[in-house]
């Protein structure tokens, strides 16, 4: 149950910043047209990386630096998906330029993405730090 | 000051009654130690049966369907599930933080993000524990945020 919940989540996640890379990949490359069944291939996409990313995140990192190198295995693999798919499905050329686009894309996404969710639990952190120094504060 | 003590009936239980015109601070004390005693939970360590009181607990952790209780420096097993503990420390200082672990919020010097969504508490004796995510709305509740 838990995995298919985490599943969940990841696809909401993963769905939406796979449109948002394609989005950004066919307006940078200059499609005019995109194909209908484009409709059909990103939550495709979504389904397949948000497995393998809740495979990933099902195992327990006790520190930043284990998690830091599962994010890096995680982004090679997205990424190889990304592309592999994108030529599969024929959003990506296999020519270097636009398997480069392609992975600039994807790194933006999860790039940002990643610092957005970091710093809204920066300033959760920050708010309970301030509430236990209130607390401690008030006991003396 | 007179002291009494008497024995209960059988079917009765055993009671401290603080018969006073003002609770000074002698009163206070020895209600205190009252409460402290009443608190204490037995701990095993190899050699030794300890009673702790549970404001030296930094936390108790579950490990292999036994509880211990971590001190500063010393770990002790404890004979109570740990859902029996947090019954038993409920307002207390005492929160559950993941599955397998309360910790005692007097000692949680500071809290810093993780990578994977996780918080990681540093205790005062510079020991650092995990936070899940699932209990992070509990912590703030208690916390008042």
């Amino acid at each position: 149950m838990k995995f298919f919940t985490e599943f969940l989540k990841m696809f909401t996640y993963i769905t939406t910043g796979t449109a948002v890379a394609f989005a950004a990949y066919t307006m940078i490359v200059g499609y005019e047209t995109v194909a209908v069944y484009t409709v059909a291939e990103i939550p495709l996409v979504g389904v397949i990386m948000s497995l393998i990313t809740t495979v990933i995140t099902q195992r327990e990192y006790s520190t930043n630096k284990k998690i830091g190198f599962a994010l890096v295995c995680h982004y090679i693999i997205v990424s190889a998906s990304m592309v592999g798919l994108g030529i599969l499905f024929e959003w990506v050329r296999p020519v270097p330029e636009e398997i480069i686009l392609m992975l600039g894309c994807v790194l933006f996404v999860y790039a940002f993405s990643f610092t957005m969710f970091f710093v809204s639990m920066k300033r959760e952190a920050n708010k309970i730090n301030a509430a236990l120094k209130k607390r401690a504060d008030s006991k003396i | 000051m007179k002291i009494t003590v008497e024995k209960p009936k059988p079917n009765q239980e055993e009671e401290v009654i603080i018969r006073c015109r003002n609770l000074n601070e002698c009163i206070t004390e020895i209600i205190c130690s009252l409460k402290e005693e009443e608190c204490r939970l037995t701990a095993y360590s190899d050699r030794d049966i300890v009673k702790l009181s549970p404001d030296k607990i930094y936390y108790f952790e579950a490990v292999d369907n036994k509880v211990f209780a971590c001190c500063e420096k010393q770990v002790y097993e404890v004979k109570l599930k740990l859902y029996e503990i947090e019954e038993s420390l409920f307002n207390r200082d005492f929160i559950r933080i993941s599955k397998s672990v309360i910790v005692n919020l007097n000692m949680i010097k500071s809290v810093s993000p993780m990578f994977n969504g996780r918080f990681e508490a540093k205790l005062k004796n510079e020991e650092k524990i995990i936070i899940s995510r699932q209990y992070v709305p509990a912590l703030k509740k208690v916390l008042g945020i």
